[in-house]
């Protein structure tokens, strides 16, 4: 680079060394979020470290992983475009390329994808996935032809809450929330609360590492839904009975997104390697139903059923009680950047392979000049 | 290099005839015979020769005792219990626990079964405490307590497999004994009296004729000998043993176990000519008998039909590949070639390195076999587990070396690749220690193409690593030690930048083969847990190294000291990931491990630290 030519802007931020102290960041980033996962799980520790654009680090907010791979999209998207010179370099402008759309498809995973289990017991159909971290909190009024749900995600459930909406007659106010809660039964009956709440109090425990067997809970007043309604309610995950509330049914459970078809499952296939407990394969028999329409599929290790932009893989299963009926867990994603890491590791490649074999014969020619 | 040829193939050859050299001996013959027997454990068709090596390595350290094959030993234990309990095989490194079962503490660190079961019995409260603490509680002392009690229970289900082919049992009349075939105060086994059920029930009915006061001391004695039979019959809990194959070996099947057989009401001629066939070998291994081998090849040729597992299993390769030993030939190899390259520093030097070359392609070629025979009695890509990554990332780190060598003819290919191979087969060896290196894997891991694409990749991708770690130490070395080579050090600076893109390129491409497996898997092509992690941080490194030389802010010594980290980088994303012990890939892990992790960091990061500011030192502005 001449040295009297002033550097324009974009040279600035095309310049080598911001990916250079960006990507030793990511370094740091990656190194920290590894090594805090045995103590807070892996859940929390990409919260705070990869999926964040920043982080405290006691009164100083650190630039989490989105930040800085945001910085690098930037950097590099000004260098293809001001400052790379396909023309002398085209394999390297090629994999620059192929990063450029890995990032764009983690982008796009980052905020546009779902993930969650499908439970289904031998028998029996669904046709909702639950998220494996997001709760909901779901007021449902039955109807003859369909149910009326009212759904408040999880940013209402915390304490001072005043959760309202025009399907349900009057509010709801969060007076406790816990992300990790046990329900003890109350040594008297205390009536200002109905329900289960009547009988049990909660009291919060600390997180477990591992978010999926977090049990939420909440204490709320509700105010409004009729003099025999009214009053304190408990809610808690996997409770056996739904609460009533005058004509309605609250429940608090992971988040639901519902398809549109249902998944009946006729047989789980469970295979050990012989002598042991170590699981062989697993295989769910199941029926597509879908306008009336029912289809056999296979579900199996390494075997998804992809279906309207949703694919279901075997993910593990739930034995029965006692001899009864198992239930399969199947995983769901829904993910639309997934087909750019295919494309960015073809094009990555191509690159690549077009670097080293225009530098090899390159090098060569300069040490048999040099040599000569 | 002829001669070198020469003389290889005659060792091989030797090593060859004596693995099949059939001796006279008909105790020689039992071993021979019972190595070759297939068994189901832990999942896996294996040859008995396998479970023997395995339970003893636990036991005793050692996959044979000085002199004594692991088959011998299995076979004593199970046929001559008064010597096997005698022999001392239980390793009890720590004195703590020495002290704590009240033994004498002594070199060698071994114990007896007749030494330490009554012991450990006197602390049966202490082993279930331990027991019922969940294992993040334990201290030293009460796991390897825990250890010692799992071995020596597992040494007691192996010696009461076969306990109805000892002799224990007699009739002291004379006229009694006869009726079954037996002398007086002979002692026969409970295999030779379950054949006997016929002189039992004759006997059974004269004695329902009789009454009471009829009954003499010889009705007497046939009753306790049935009761002892019977208890016996009821004792030995033992399955361990599981040497019948099931219906045409089918797979996916249990195998049954021979005390099954002894607890049938009746049994076919076939179980009976498995049994007989078992008593030969007994009398073989006992009494010397000649063996008649034809006869127990026909016996078992039943189960070894085409389309059977036992097919599949390759059991005569494994045991061959058993006594081989061929990793540690290999490393023999490597160190030789090693002598032979600092040999030729002094004198010879063509001749020398020549040698030094072959001696490592030998090596090399012992390596890839031992793996091919790996990989054929697997049947799967040889990179399954963390064991089979060492060996495989040594092989291919040597293979890239030789290649290197053959181009460049600088000495720095025989360099690189001897001791990288021979540093990655002592940790290999390490590893082996742990058990059966040729265990089974869960489903998520047993799927051919994606082991043989993801996993390859990336064991390449390391071991092109650690070549460019190490000619980062070289580069420093000689920038500190000989600066004035100016010619050798720009080959090592232009070395380092290539062999640093090619390791990028495999490394990055097998991270992006792994999340494209997670993806086809289970829907999630990045999860940021620890396995994962530790391959991006290579990559990342990578990348910074290469970028800050693109950018002016590293030159040739920072450049240097950033590969020496990547060793450490390296090392931790392959193995330290696993002490972690979260998310999908934790499999496979051990105390020493981190031990051992910890001081190659160390030492890695202070060789690091002082070769990079001792090089600068030695820079001119």
């Amino acid at each position: 680079m001449n040295q009297t030519t002033p550097k324009k802007w974009h040279d600035w931020l095309a310049d080598p060394a911001i990916f250079f102290y960006a990507c030793l960041w990511l370094v740091v980033l990656v190194i920290a979020g590894t090594l805090a996962q045995p103590g807070i799980g892996l859940y929390k520790a990409q919260e705070i470290y990869f999926s964040s654009w920043f982080f405290p680090m006691g009164p100083v907010p650190l630039p989490g992983g989105r930040l800085t791979m945001a910085v690098i999209f930037v950097n590099l998207v000004i260098y293809l475009i001001f400052n790379a010179s396909p023309k002398k370099n085209i394999g390297l402008y090629i994999t620059h390329l192929g990063t450029l759309l890995l990032l764009l498809g983690g982008f796009l995973t980052a905020y546009f994808s779902s993930e969650g289990t499908m439970v289904i017991q031998e028998g029996g159909s669904s046709d909702y996935v639950s998220d494996y971290h997001a709760r909901e909190f779901v007021i449902i009024t039955p109807g003859s032809d369909e149910d009326k749900v009212t759904a408040f995600g999880m940013g209402w459930l915390k304490t001072g809450s005043i959760l309202k909406h025009e399907s349900i007659p009057g509010e709801i106010e969060i007076l406790e929330a816990y992300t990790n809660c046990e329900a003890r039964r109350r040594d008297t009956m205390d009536p200002s609360f109905k329900g289960l709440g009547s009988q049990y109090t909660i009291r919060p425990i600390p997180d477990n590492p591992q978010d999926e067997q977090n049990m939420y809970g909440f204490v709320a007043a509700f105010r409004g839904f009729g003099p025999n309604a009214d009053g304190n309610y408990v809610f808690v995950e996997y409770q056996n009975d739904p609460t009533q509330v005058a004509d309605k049914i609250c429940v608090l459970r992971k988040k639901r997104t519902y398809v549109p078809f249902q998944i009946e499952l006729i047989d789980f296939e469970k295979k050990l390697h012989p002598g042991t407990q170590m699981p062989k394969s697993y295989k769910s028999v199941v029926n597509l139903i879908e306008d009336g329409q029912k289809r056999r599929v296979v579900i199996q290790m390494n075997e998804p059923l992809r279906h309207k932009g949703y694919t279901f893989f075997q993910s593990s299963f739930i034995e029965g009680q006692s001899g009864g009926k198992d239930s399969t867990v199947l995983a769901a994603v829904k993910n639309y950047g997934r087909q750019f890491p295919y494309i960015s590791s073809i094009i990555m490649s191509i690159g690549l392979l077009i670097y080293l074999m225009i530098l090899v014969p390159r090098r060569r020619r300069v040490m048999q000049s040099k040599e000569g | 290099m002829n001669m070198k040829r020469l003389m290889t193939l005659i060792i091989s050859l030797m090593a060859f005839s004596a693995v099949n050299a059939s001796d006279a001996s008909g105790r020689e013959q039992a071993l021979k015979a019972a190595a070759k027997k297939p068994m189901l454990h832990e999942g896996r068709i294996k040859p008995l020769d396998t479970f023997a090596q395995v339970n003893l390595l636990a036991i005793y350290g050692k996959r044979s005792i000085k002199k004594m094959e692991a088959i011998d030993w299995l076979l004593e234990a199970m046929f001559l219990p008064e010597a096997s309990n005698e022999r001392p095989v239980f390793d009890i490194r720590n004195n703590d626990v020495v002290n704590a079962l009240n033994l004498e503490t002594r070199e060698g660190h071994k114990y007896s079964f007749t030494e330490v079961w009554p012991a450990l019995r006197k602390n049966m409260d202490f082993l279930r405490s331990a027991f019922n603490k969940p294992s993040e509680e334990r201290d030293l002392v009460e796991k390897q307590m825990l250890e010692l009690y799992g071995n020596v229970s597992r040494f007691i289900e192996i010696a009461e497999s076969l306990t109805f082919l000892q002799p224990r049992f007699y009739l002291s009349n004379e006229v009694l004994a006869s009726r079954f075939g037996l002398q007086a105060e002979e002692k026969a086994s409970f295999y030779y009296f379950s054949k006997k059920s016929d002189v039992f029930a004759a006997y059974l009915g004269e004695m329902q004729v009789k009454s009471e006061e009829e009954l003499d001391a010889n009705d007497l004695e046939v009753v306790k000998l049935a009761q002892a039979l019977d208890a016996e019959r009821r004792r030995v809990t033992t399955e361990i043993l599981k040497i019948i194959p099931p219906e045409g070996a089918a797979k996916d099947q249990l195998w049954g176990y021979p005390w099954e057989l002894l607890r049938k009401p009746s049994r076919t001629t076939q179980e009976d000519a498995f049994l007989d066939a078992w008593a030969a070998i007994y009398r073989s291994y006992v009494h010397d008998e000649p063996l008649d081998e034809a006869l127990l090849d026909q016996t078992f040729a039943i189960y070894f039909s085409p389309d059977s597992e036992l097919e599949k299993a390759h059991i005569d390769l494994e045991v061959w590949n058993n006594h081989a030993n061929l990793f540690y030939k290999s490393l023999a190899f490597y160190i030789l070639s090693f002598i032979l390259l600092i040999i030729s520093w002094a004198a010879w030097g063509t001749w020398m390195k020549r040698l030094s070359l072959g001696s490592m392609i030998v090596g090399t070629f012992l390596h890839a076999f031992g793996i091919l025979l790996r990989m054929l009695i697997m049947g799967r890509p040889p990179v399954s587990t963390l064991y089979e990554s060492i060996i495989f990332v040594g092989f291919i780190s040597v293979f890239c070396a030789i290649i290197y060598e053959i181009v460049k003819k600088n000495s720095l290919g025989i360099f690189t690749g001897v001791v990288l191979g021979s540093i990655l087969h002592f940790i290999g060896f390490s590893y082996a220690a742990d058990g059966d290196t040729m265990g089974m894997l869960v489903a998520v891991l047993d799927s051919n193409f994606w082991l043989a694409t993801h996993v390859v990749t990336i064991s390449i991708g390391y071991g092109c690593a650690f070549v460019a770690g190490l000619i980062g130490h070289l580069y420093l070395f000689f920038k500190i030690f000989k600066p004035e080579g100016k010619e050798r050090l720009l080959t090592l600076s232009k070395n380092m930048v290539g062999s640093s893109l090619i390791a990028l390129f495999f490394t990055l491409f097998g991270t992006i083969l792994g999340g494209i497996w997670a993806d086809q898997s289970w829907g999630r092509f990045w999860g940021w847990d620890p396995k994962e992690n530790g391959a991006l941080l290579i990559v990342l490194w990578f990348l910074l190294l290469l970028h800050g030389r693109v950018s002016g802010i590293m030159r040739d010594n920072s450049f240097a000291f950033g590969l020496v980290i990547n060793n450490i980088i390296v090392a931790l994303a392959w193995f330290g990931v696993n002490l972690l012990n979260v998310g999908l890939h934790s499999y496979g892990f051990t105390d020493s491990i981190a031990m051992n992790l910890l001081l190659f960091c160390g030492f890695e990061f202070l060789i690091g630290l002082v070769g990079y500011v001792w090089a600068r030192a030695k820079t001119p502005v």
